[in-house]
């Protein structure tokens, strides 16, 4: 790194900076210093840095165009490594002590960029080259043309590293939102705040007070920054005003929702970005306007700069863009720039103003002319001479152009706002309809001098305020400094035969748009896809209005005529990180632990996420290392023994009421009705098309109170389809729903030994023999000596099971006690791999069964939807298209060779079938090794599947490499007649 | 004495934190009882309210203290939560016992894990978890609301002016309090 004294040669007095406070930063490797109260752009000028980038396609010198948000050029990568943040305006980047920036877009270095040689072959790079050139071979362009065109153009290139910085999101209300604080901005809100509305007046600047900074307004005798700085302590201490500086507001959304992005100082602030969304119950828009430039040749050489810009520079920053500032302007505002720069130490050798008419006067020592414009310019890495249409040559270090201003009307355009030309500033105005309760003030709307924008913004907050029922309290009035506005449009030189840029950003010439207009691509959306014009991270804010002026002036029409395209959010760039928010890696989505996660993960069992909950998929021992020495240990000793595994996942929903029975029988496609008090029953339901929703068991534990049981995918589906049919389709039935899947614990608990088990902590008041509480009994019980529970007499794993509930404050110490219990049974723990490998044995169909997509007939239940009573699905279910014979049906399958697995998603085929669409004959939906018959098993749905056991199929599953021929079994692999389960 | 003893852990296990002068802590020993209203028993209801825990009827939106440190929080339309001091299993029962021809009443103490957010930083951090405008004029203390907060479902009751009653799902209670605490991370 080189070091250079810390002199910043361009600095001059005054300005809206901290000299007590320098900050030290490099720029390509090389430090530079500047001061508290800079950007990156600011300190850049006063260090006299004027080479800052390569353009975009033709890697043309770049240097600082602008102050602000619209800066073309001045695209850096602020940070290193993993930190670093690229296509950083340099304009809105706050200085801060050892910030790393770079330039961007070459190869070689910044002043000797190899890829400079794309300039010389410009003539063959014009707009929409790449479209008529590189069209042949056609397989050439992803593998060839594509990436060489992509790494001779373009910006800024991310890390490749995962972003350290931390991100949010927040909620933010008010009555007025304000954006925008200048000097409209600061009204509006102090107005507002004082009448006593909650109001939020977010500025994308780190210093409140917009162009009242950059120029040198007065007000009421007060320097303009000075204003500003009091009228914003003024609302610092209001308590119903909320600043937010460094915040941009960058889309309006339905109903008074506003995005905004607020930044921090430094990549190191935690979090680096907040994304609020806020809402509004009215809005004003003060986001001023955006200075723009005129097209001449060779208009885009470092040094030439927005005359607008050059004024920020040198009146808030206190730094000179040159030592020799020309002035090129179509306005009475470009004027200024001479007063302010004389004031500041530089010398303005001479201002071109192309109206012939204009009356303003320049000081004496600068040369004036009249009538004339700029029609070329020389210069390598930095402006040095000017050429006139009347053959003048002007030497200069630094070109301020001033083309006029435009209204920055974006954010009125977000809900199909069309801007309306206004003549008097030759440029758009807010227009058509605009964003609800969003109203405009300042020169965003189009009014330009001082004192009439603080009128405006009266008159705009009070009508605001007034709108949402708030009164107003009368406003100050001010005196200013009303500068004189006149502008005659004049966008660019004719006369210039040297290439002239339009956008800056993304290299489209004069020629370009006349070049778009020729072949046919005339409307102001073709030019801009066609030539790219508006495009990339500043989204045209300097070259939009100029690049439709051209095509106005080619094609013969007016602007108005020619029009705009569209603006859309973003305003500014928003980094993915800010939409993503917190977001990321283990907090991208909530997590549901079970009531026995601790002691789970005590036996270091190995967990899954099932939808949000982290279930135990094994509970490995010690001396198993493959994940099915688990599993298989875990199946075998439920069979043989007893095993416990947590089903609290299972969605449970408490159903009370008078007409909870009828509820639960239109519910369900089964009956319910009969449902004895102290009786379980499994049951499916059907959505209104009459495909299966969901199935489980439902408990009736007294006269009017059930206990539904759904599958842990569809529990809050469930529950929501529930809740519309109460609500909604019967509403006059009294029956009532409440989840309490978190409520209970519950734990099941499975295996020949599971009743003995259950005897030793269930109190003994309680029998639960076969005889007193048999298969599909349910009861509230109480255990280990008085502590509430329900017992279950269900099975999903087809042995002797239960499922037993408490409390889920003693879920955790149900597990332990129900292991140290069960230790003369040798009790196992299971988890989600041996209770689907169970289920599969048994056939009981699951979510990969029940997909939305198949019927009750399908999964072998069509017995259990009734003819005799309504219920939901009831009439699309009798559709003919669902009750063929031929139809799909769940069947077991085994592999003809007990050494291969069964992969799920193989499709069926006839054997000696081929094996297209049409012969498709279904598929395997679910697989496992059962450890009890020592071969890999399946369920699947086959065409005619029931008519077809014994019969060999083949299993196609060619992207796996794994097909293969498998015998059609019975689903029911393990005790199909059900006696264990009773016994 | 049983053979086995079940041990109650709580899903916070007593978390308290202080952030400068904010502190986040766990509450126990507060039941909570779901009391649905039966079709067209809304009358009767608020009576039994009345009588038996002090508790008026208070608007969707709103809670009503009663005696005893008994509070009902109107969450829906025909259904609210009494919160009430117990430490035990059975509080439905209890509140069953009371108002059981009145209601339907379901226990879900243990369904909702309950922290309290008070002091200086809680408005700035809820503004970093929930969309609701919780300012004194829009939300006064009183209100309370089910809404999201990180994609969570919870329950939020203002009980100071600086002080929240947050419930969130007993299952998703770490990942809430782990939430919170970065929202009050990012504030301090």
């Amino acid at each position: 790194m080189s070091y250079t004294p810390i002199i910043q040669s361009h600095r001059t007095t005054g300005g809206l900076i901290n000299r007590r406070r320098d900050f030290a930063f490099t720029f390509d490797n090389r430090q530079y210093f500047g001061y508290e109260g800079d950007t990156v752009a600011s300190a850049l000028v006063a260090n006299g840095v004027k080479l800052v980038g390569r353009s975009f396609k033709y890697h043309r010198p770049r240097g600082l165009f602008s102050a602000g948000t619209e800066e073309p050029n001045a695209l850096l990568t602020i940070g290193k490594g993993a930190d670093a943040d690229p296509n950083t305006r340099a304009t809105v980047q706050e200085l801060f002590d050892g910030l790393s920036a770079r330039s961007q877009n070459y190869r070689g270095t910044l002043t000797r960029d190899f890829m400079a040689v794309n300039d010389l072959l410009a003539p063959f790079l014009s707009a929409g080259f790449y479209y008529k050139t590189f069209m042949w071979p056609a397989a050439f362009w992803e593998k060839l043309y594509e990436p060489i065109i992509r790494a001779a153009a373009g910006l800024g290139r991310l890390s490749g590293e995962e972003d350290p910085s931390v991100y949010d999101k927040g909620f933010l209300h008010c009555d007025v939102l304000i954006i925008g604080a200048g000097p409209a901005g600061l009204k509006a809100a102090y107005e507002a705040g004082t009448s006593g509305a909650n109001v939020i007046l977010a500025d994308d600047d780190f210093l409140p007070g917009g162009r009242l900074n950059a120029e040198t307004y007065e007000i009421d005798g007060k320097p303009g920054a000075l204003w500003a700085l009091d009228m914003a302590s003024a609302l610092k201490a209001m308590p119903n005003v909320r600043l937010m500086t460094r915040t941009t507001v960058y889309g309006v959304y339905d109903h008074g929702i506003y995005g905004a992005l607020e930044n921090r100082i430094d990549g190191a602030s935690k979090p680096r970005q907040i994304l609020w969304r806020i809402y509004a119950k009215a809005s004003i828009l003060c986001a001023g306007s955006t200075e723009r430039s005129i097209a001449f040749g060779n208009n885009d050489r470092p040094g030439i700069m927005l005359a607008g810009a050059v004024r920020t520079y040198a009146n808030r920053y206190a730094a000179l863009a040159g030592r020799e500032i020309a002035v090129f302007t179509n306005n009475d505002d470009g004027w200024k720039t001479i007063f302010d720069l004389q004031k500041a130490g530089a010398s303005v050798p001479v201002v071109i103003d192309s109206r012939a008419d204009s009356t303003m006067e320049a000081p004496a020592g600068v040369r004036v002319v009249k009538g004339e414009k700029v029609i070329n310019t020389q210069g390598r890495h930095c402006v040095h001479q000017l050429e006139l249409s009347n053959g003048d040559i002007f030497p200069c270090d630094t070109l301020a152009v001033s083309g006029g201003w435009n209204p920055n009307v974006h954010l009125t355009c977000h809900q199909r706002g069309k801007p309306v030309w206004k003549d008097e500033i030759a440029a758009f105005t807010p227009g058509g309809t605009l964003p609800e309760n969003l109203n405009v003030a300042g020169s965003a709307n189009g009014t330009m001098t001082l004192g009439k924008i603080l009128d405006e913004a009266s008159a705009v907050t009070a009508a605001t305020l007034n709108s949402i029922g708030q009164k107003s309290k009368k406003a100050k009035a001010h005196k200013t400094s009303d500068e004189p506005f006149g502008v005659s449009a004049y966008w660019y030189v004719k006369e210039s035969t040297k290439r002239a840029w339009v956008d800056l950003q993304n290299d489209v010439t004069t020629k370009d748009v006349k070049q778009s207009h020729k072949e046919g691509f005339r409307s102001v959306e073709h030019l801009k896809r066609y030539t790219t014009l508006g495009m990339a991270t500043d989204q045209g804010k300097t070259s939009n209005i100029l690049g439709l002026a051209v095509m106005a002036d080619v094609s013969g029409k007016t602007i108005p005529e020619t029009g705009t395209t569209i603006f859309r959010p973003p305003y500014t760039p928003v980094p993915i990180g800010a939409f993503a928010g917190r977001a990321r890696g283990k907090d991208f989505r909530p997590t549901r632990l079970t009531p026995t996660h601790d002691w789970a993960e005590k036996q270091g069992a190995i967990f899954v996420e099932v939808g949000a909950w982290l279930r135990a998929q094994w509970y490995p021992k010690d001396q198993e290392t493959f994940w099915r020495d688990s599993v298989d240990r875990e199946v075998t000793t439920t069979r043989s023994q007893v095993g416990i595994c947590d089903v609290t996942t299972l969605g449970k929903i408490d159903i009370k009421g008078k007409d909870a029975a009828e509820f639960l029988n239109r519910i369900y496609s089964n009956g319910f009705k009969t449902l004895a008090v102290g009786k379980v029953r499994y049951g499916i339901m059907l959505r209104e098309d009459g495909m299966v929703m969901d199935d489980g068991t439902t408990a009736r534990l007294g006269e009017n109170h059930y206990v539904m049981t759904t599958t842990t995918a569809n529990a809050v589906g469930v529950f929501r389809h529930m809740e519309f049919c109460r609500q909604c389709l019967w509403p006059d039935m009294d029956v009532h729903l409440i989840s309490i899947t978190d409520q209970w614990a519950q734990l099941a608990v499975a295996g020949p030994k599971s009743r003995a088990l259950l005897q030793k902590i269930i109190d003994p008041e309680f029998e639960i023999s076969n005889e007193a509480f048999p298969f599909m009994g349910c009861s509230e019980v109480t255990v280990c000596g008085g502590t509430r529970a329900r017992l279950f007499r269900i099975s999903f794993s087809g042995e002797l099971a239960y499922e037993i509930a408490v409390p889920r404050r003693f879920g955790n110490s149900l597990m332990d006690v129900l292991m140290k219990a069960g230790e003369e049974f040798g009790a196992t723990t299971y988890g989600t791999e041996a209770l689907s490998v169970m289920r599969i044995e048994k056939g009981h169909p699951v979510g990969n069964e029940l997909t939305g997509t198949t019927t009750a007939k399908n999964i072998g239940l069509g017995k259990m939807v009734s003819t005799k009573k309504d219920f939901i699905g009831s009439v699309l279910y009798k559709r003919e298209g669902l009750n063929a014979e031929d139809d799909l049906q769940l069947v077991g399958f085994k592999p003809l060779d007990p050494g291969r697995d069964l992969k799920a998603g193989a499709h069926f085929f006839g054997k000696g079938t081929e094996q297209n669409i049409n012969t498709d004959e279904g598929w395997m939906t679910s697989v496992g090794f059962s450890p009890s018959l020592n071969t890999s098993i399946g369920l699947g749905f086959l065409k005619n599947g029931n008519e077809r056991m014994g019969e060999i199929v083949t299993a196609y599953d060619e992207l796996r490499g794994n097909t293969q021929d498998v015998e059609v079994v019975s689903p029911h692999f393990i005790d199909p007649e059900g006696v264990r389960l009773r016994g | 004495m049983a053979e086995f003893q079940l041990i109650p852990e709580s899903p916070l296990k007593g978390f308290s934190k202080n952030f400068g002068k904010t502190t986040l802590a766990e509450v126990n020993g507060f039941a909570l009882v779901a009391i649905a209203t039966p079709l067209e028993g809304e009358r009767k209801l608020k009576t039994a309210l009345k009588k038996h825990f002090g508790c008026a009827w208070p608007k969707v939106g709103q809670a009503a203290l009663g005696t005893d440190g008994a509070a009902f929080l109107r969450i829906q339309n025909d259904m609210g939560f009494m919160r009430l001091p117990y430490k035990g299993d059975r509080a439905d029962f209890i509140v069953e016992e009371k108002i059981g021809a009145a209601a339907y009443v379901t226990d879900q103490g243990d369904t909702w894990s309950e922290l309290e957010l008070k002091g200086p930083l809680a408005l700035d951090a809820l503004a970093r978890l929930v969309m609701l405008d919780l300012s004194l004029a829009s939300y006064p203390i009183g209100s309370v609301t089910r809404t999201l907060a990180d994609h969570m479902g919870v329950i939020l009751y203002r009980t100071g002016e600086d002080t929240f009653s947050m419930f969130a799902p007993s299952s998703f209670a770490r990942n809430f309090l782990h939430a919170v605490e970065v929202s009050l991370e990012y504030v301090s």
